[in-house]
């Protein structure tokens, strides 16, 4: 009677279990399907993104377009935003003008459209607005620069860990200012969204920015 | 049997073989492609960048560098650290093995020319000087490149 029992019992539970490996299966490919259409990078995965976004509080700094540097200058632009001062001799030149290939390659791409640079000095003693001016203007037309009172400027670098030290002025007056050189990019939100390196090529800041964008305005 | 007028002699004679070798390893130091970024009128400080190729069978030591066209030159290297800050450490000295090349560039080792006694524009030319540690000088001209 046991023996008959099992025998009848093994086919249903074989075909049991061979439905629900079929329906295990419809169903991994259903999800398959789904989110390969609506895939896309996760945060982690997108180099220089930094996200949750840091909402900048209100700061003020005259700049050299006469508009001053506020939030409300920061609205509906993408900003490439990079401190430093007019008499470093090495890593601000080279930020500037990597910034000004990155802008080029945008432009040529098409995707320069609202989005701006803005070097903010941390070096007021010595960098006036008009020396700002002159300065930006050599890399390239649509730059902007700033600065204000070493209070008021540290308004706006803490808010983006952005540090600086001046050292100690030699016999002749000469000194450096020891500066945090990454690249912030701020969206138009005012959200600081993103970093870039200020040894890095142009190309890459151009590809990164384009996802980064891409990302940020996917969560809207 | 030497004589001590030989000895001293052959002992001369040794002395301007090294001698010599001192001008000819002087001859075998070779400065690839110095220039100097172009900045605004008003800069204070300006950066220099070249390539050094030491050809002789030994080391040779840059203790300083100095310009007519600058009150100041100095050499550092820029050094950005972990949590992203860019400072400029002043190098004393620069060491070169035999046969190897020392290569100043943005955003590393550079010459931090201090006080231009007049604005410079790309393409202006301008003499710079390497003091090294055994009194030899090494004298070059940087070319002034546009941004």
């Amino acid at each position: 009677m046991n023996e008959q029992a099992i025998s009848n019992s093994n086919p249903r539970k074989y075909f049991s279990v061979f439905a629900l490996v079929c329906i295990g299966l419809a169903g991994g490919y259903f999800t398959f399907l789904f989110t390969a259409n609506n895939q896309q990078l996760k945060p982690s995965e997108i180099e220089g993104l930094l996200w949750p976004s840091k909402q900048l509080s209100a700061f003020e700094l005259e700049s050299t377009d006469g508009n001053g540097l506020n939030l409300a200058q920061l609205k509906d632009r993408w900003s490439f935003m990079f401190f430093g001062y007019t008499n470093c001799p090495d890593v601000c030149p080279m930020t500037l003008t990597t910034l000004t290939a990155t802008v080029k390659q945008l432009r040529d791409e098409s995707a320069s459209d609202a989005t701006q640079v803005i070097f903010v000095s941390i070096d007021p003693k010595r960098d006036t607005i008009e020396q700002m001016k002159s300065y930006v203007k050599f890399f390239d037309s649509s730059f902007i620069g700033a600065t204000d009172t070493i209070e008021k400027i540290n308004v706006l670098s803490e808010q983006l860990s952005i540090a600086h030290f001046r050292s100690e002025p030699d016999e002749n007056g000469n000194y450096n200012v020891d500066h945090s050189s990454s690249i912030m990019l701020i969206d138009p939100q005012g959200r600081r969204v993103g970093i870039f390196g200020p040894q890095d090529k142009p190309g890459k800041i151009a590809a990164q920015f384009q996802a980064i964008r891409k990302y940020v305005e996917s969560q809207s | 049997m030497i004589s001590r007028r030989q000895l001293i002699l052959l002992f001369s004679g040794f002395l301007c073989l090294t001698g010599s070798t001192a001008i000819a390893e002087e001859n075998s130091i070779e400065v690839i492609d110095p220039w100097i970024r172009e900045a605004p009128p008003g800069m204070t400080m300006l950066g220099g960048y070249l390539s050094i190729k030491n050809n002789s069978d030994t080391l040779v030591s840059i203790v300083g560098s100095s310009s007519n066209h600058f009150k100041k030159v100095e050499i550092h290297k820029t050094e950005v650290s972990t949590n992203g800050i860019s400072r400029m450490v002043r190098q004393e000295r620069i060491e070169i093995p035999e046969n190897r090349i020392q290569v100043f560039e943005p955003g590393g080792l550079h010459l931090m020319m201090m006080q231009p006694i007049r604005t410079l524009a790309a393409q202006d030319v301008v003499d710079v000087t390497f003091q090294l540690e055994n009194g030899d000088e090494i004298k070059f001209m940087a070319i002034v490149r546009g941004l």
